[in-house]
């Protein structure tokens, strides 16, 4: 039955992936033609606004969809756990994000080889910002995993967003080496040559793995319980 | 209608919006200035905390339009109060200001609270430019609000109107920017100055959407709309812009590209002898389908400097401490005759650090086995202006089989023979003249060469080049001779202006001012510097400009300036430092990138060649 439920999510949102796939590309295509920035600004423009954009176009009708369009209730009915359909709908997003930011990483491979910056560089790039958008996923379904809109859901998404980046500032500036390891955002520093001194790969990784189990634990919880008087 | 009650329940329908966005704004300079008052600094937000108010300002102004049009328009409330006693017009009216006003008093209150906390505690300056960021972003608050209002009259679908209405502000802020309109006076940064233009997009765009709104709500408009077809039309709007833009700034095709190495530092111009091209007097540089092959230079010319510098037919110069000087600069122009190739070069010598001037010598050398051999020198010396003058002007162009030279106070004409040998033809005084006309309205007058060795028209093309671009009197020309017409083009940071000559005498050219192609705004963009195109010249009929950052192609040939080309690059390690037009039609580019220290320690400047297609 979860197999069958991971089949539904994903020609469900087969649609976000084709979409998220094609304006990638063509916008790294159209970038690596005009060349206006050097190539590996360009692989963080169009990564940056990819981590975006991604998670609210997946962010904004995988629950709330349900909700307004009332199917939740049939959902419901099929003889599988609650906390399996969540995951259905977070495995399918989280998989189809990893997708659009492989093929970019690959696009961007490509359309830079032999030039001036090195494609480990760009597609390695392009993965740590998958992983930001990732991240900032699996906060947003903490939070909006009840909601019954459009709207509730943008709000959601760009309240996470936001509200990292005021926390990952007020670190930085008020030097807070914990609560910078919590930060989706700090994960761009394994990307420089040179880490700041507070950063360690170590407390990074295991600070996201703890709080993103906690993040998904609420998030699934918060699913089961939603009620039937939608 | 009674007023007082909708505005009250206007009002009160909007409290938690109101409070969530306060929150939002305010998070960040309330956090600075309790971090400064527990530092001992006093309790203030400087600017830093104003970052992420400034940027989600906008953002918060649609979600208040949003939330405020969908608290009154989804389905059921609609019919409800239509069914009041209640205009239409003025209840959404009401709507309207009220939400307005509650957005730009949220927007405001982060800097409100950071001017008048700085003011107390006396700690940082609030210049002009702080006043004029916060009109700035208040407009474009007022932009957001009223385009996402009308959506939402529209759609009636809060996220997707707020989607809808952010894209079309971003649209309206940025079309005039990228369509090629000409507007002048939208010069500098948009975000510092205000412009006429720009002001007017705001509050005439605010204006309209306003009024449509009303009509939209009078007459019940609803558009159904769909998240799928809303992305993907979005995604094509946004692409389309992109591409508009990089018509404007971006288009010229890179067909191939190496990196180089060079220990002779950031100095690295292109030679064309006969038909090759050096780079940086080291590299031969060879190309063929769009690829580019380097070769290591002949040893002759890698050695170039050493012999005009050693002078072999003058040993005395060196005992009397003379310094060389030669023009062209530092090399020589070499011609091929009748398949040996020869090289010529005018040599001046003057006191060591000072201006006074010795000697002038014409000479030519013939290039054999990787080897030069002085073929002939002509002593010009007698043409130096003495002490008393100061006018010397130096210049050397070969035209077919003559060379035309400026030697002090005169023109001189000699003839090259076969064999490779200078001989004098005849000399002229030159006129003395400056040109400082800026009124372009007025007729020019340009003094033309007194030679009778060369037709007219390449006599005028020399005294035009020589007037307004002597230093690259060698290879470079800016004047265009096409159909018996001659004009020439001058590149100043504002436009591409053609100027024609519209007769001669013996004497003087008479020039008049024709048209001007003016830089857009993105043309001008150029990380907050002018624009200094640092060098141009005309070739088959285009214009060839380039600074450090930028490359732009010229149509000049057409009834009005077309540019056909932009090739724009903006990072500080980069720099253009020479580019030529290739046999093929093609262009070879040279950019310095930065410095690379090898592992013995020195330290080599890095290039990159580029091999570009010329835009048609």
């Amino acid at each position: 039955m979860f197999r069958q439920l991971l089949w539904k999510e994903w020609r469900e949102n087969l649609w976000k992936l084709v979409f998220c796939g094609t304006v990638r590309v063509a916008f790294a295509a159209l970038l690596f033609r005009i060349r206006l920035f050097p190539d590996a600004a360009n692989g963080v423009i169009i990564s940056f606004v990819q981590m975006l954009v991604v998670p609210v176009v997946y962010a904004l009708d995988i629950f709330s969809g349900e909700m307004s369009n009332r199917t939740i209730h049939l959902l419901f009915k099929f003889p599988v756990p609650r906390w399996k359909i969540f995951f259905s709908k977070y495995l399918v997003c989280v998989l189809g994000m990893s997708l659009v930011f492989a093929a970019t990483g690959l696009s961007m491979a490509i359309f830079g080889h032999e030039r001036e910056a090195p494609t480990g560089l760009l597609v390695n790039n392009t993965l740590l910002f998958g992983v930001v958008a990732v991240i900032l996923f699996t906060w947003f379904c903490a939070f909006a995993v009840q909601s019954r809109s459009e709207a509730g859901s943008l709000v959601a998404v760009f309240g996470v967003m936001i509200g990292w980046g005021i926390i990952f500032f007020w670190s930085l500036v008020c030097e807070v080496p914990w609560a910078n390891h919590f930060t989706p955002y700090s994960i761009f520093f394994w990307a420089f040559r040179e880490v700041p001194e507070w950063f360690r790969l170590s407390s990074l990784i295991t600070s996201h793995i703890i709080a993103l189990t906690a993040a998904i634990a609420v998030a699934c919880y918060r699913f089961v319980k939603v009620r039937r008087v939608l | 209608m009674k007023l007082g009650p909708v505005i009250h329940q206007q009002i009160v329908q909007l409290k938690w919006h109101v409070l969530a966005c306060l929150g939002l704004v305010m998070a960040m300079p309330l956090e600075e200035a309790v971090m400064n008052a527990w530092q001992g600094e006093g309790f203030y937000a400087g600017r830093l905390s104003l970052f992420i108010p400034i940027i989600a300002a906008p953002l918060l102004a649609g979600l208040i339009a949003c939330a405020n049009v969908q608290a009154d328009l989804d389905d059921k409330r609609y019919l409800f109060w239509r069914s009041r006693p209640a205009g239409v017009k003025t209840f959404m009216s009401i709507k309207f200001l009220i939400g307005m006003v509650t957005a730009l008093i949220i927007i405001a209150c982060p800097f409100v609270f950071a001017f008048v906390t700085c003011q107390i505690v006396q700690t940082e300056k609030n210049e002009r430019e702080f006043f004029v960021v916060i009109a700035v972003f208040q407009l474009i608050s007022l932009l957001t609000y009223s385009v996402c209002f009308f959506c939402n009259v529209l759609i009636r679908k809060t996220a997707r109107a707020w989607l809808v209405g952010m894209a079309a502000a971003c649209l309206m802020m940025v079309l005039p920017f990228i369509l090629p309109f000409h507007f002048k006076d939208i010069v500098g940064d948009v975000l510092v100055v205000t412009s006429a233009v720009y002001l007017s997009i705001t509050i005439g765009s605010s204006a309209l959407a306003f009024a449509l709104s009303l009509v939209a709500a009078d007459r019940n408009w609803h558009l159904h709309t769909n998240l799928k077809g809303l992305l993907w039309a979005g995604a094509a709007i946004v692409f389309l812009l992109a591409m508009l833009f990089s018509r404007q700034v971006a288009n010229i095709k890179v067909l191939d590209e190496i990196k180089l190495e060079s220990g002779w530092g950031w100095d690295a111009p292109f030679y064309r002898i006969d038909d090759r091209l050096y780079f940086h007097g080291r590299q031969e540089i060879q190309t063929s389908d769009g690829r580019i092959k380097v070769f290591e230079a002949a040893d002759w010319f890698k050695t170039e400097r050493s012999w005009t510098v050693n002078d072999h037919n003058r040993p005395d110069h060196s005992e009397q401490k003379l310094e060389l000087r030669t023009y062209p600069a530092l090399h020589a122009i070499y011609r091929r005759i009748n398949g040996q190739l020869y090289a010529f070069a005018l040599h001046i010598y003057s006191k060591r650090g000072m201006i006074e001037y010795k000697h002038a010598y014409l000479r030519s050398f013939k290039v054999l086995n990787d080897e030069l051999f002085p073929v002939s020198t002509l002593d010009v010396s007698e043409c130096l202006a003495s002490e008393e003058d100061s006018f010397n002007r130096f210049a050397i162009r070969l035209i077919d089989d003559k060379i035309i030279a400026f030697v002090g106070n005169q023109c001189l004409s000699a003839a090259v023979n076969e064999s490779g040998e200078i001989e004098l033809l005849d000399r002229e005084p030159l006129t003395r003249y400056h040109i400082l006309q800026k009124d372009r309205n007025r007729i020019i007058q340009i003094p033309l060469i007194k030679t009778d060795t060369i037709d007219f028209q390449e006599r005028i093309r020399f005294a035009l080049d020589y007037t307004y671009k002597p230093s690259w009197i060698v290879g470079d020309s800016i004047v265009d001779i096409h159909n018996n017409t001659i004009r020439y083009y001058l590149v100043s940071d504002q436009d591409v202006a053609r100027y024609e000559v519209l007769r001669w005498d013996d004497d003087y050219i008479y020039c008049r001012f024709q048209s001007a192609r003016p830089f857009t705004f993105l043309e001008q963009l150029d990380r907050g510097r002018s624009l200094r195109l640092e060098r141009y010249f005309i070739r088959n009929g285009k214009l060839y400009a380039h600074g450090m950052q930028k490359l732009m192609v010229f149509d000049v040939r057409s009834e009005r300036i077309r540019k056909l080309g932009h090739w724009e690059r903006l990072t500080d390690n980069f720099g253009i430092t020479d580019m030529e037009v290739l046999e093929d039609g093609n262009l070879v580019m040279a950019v310095s990138t930065g410095w690379h220290q090898h592992t013995d320690g020195v330290h080599y400047a890095t290039f990159t060649m580029y091999v570009l297609k010329n835009p048609e």
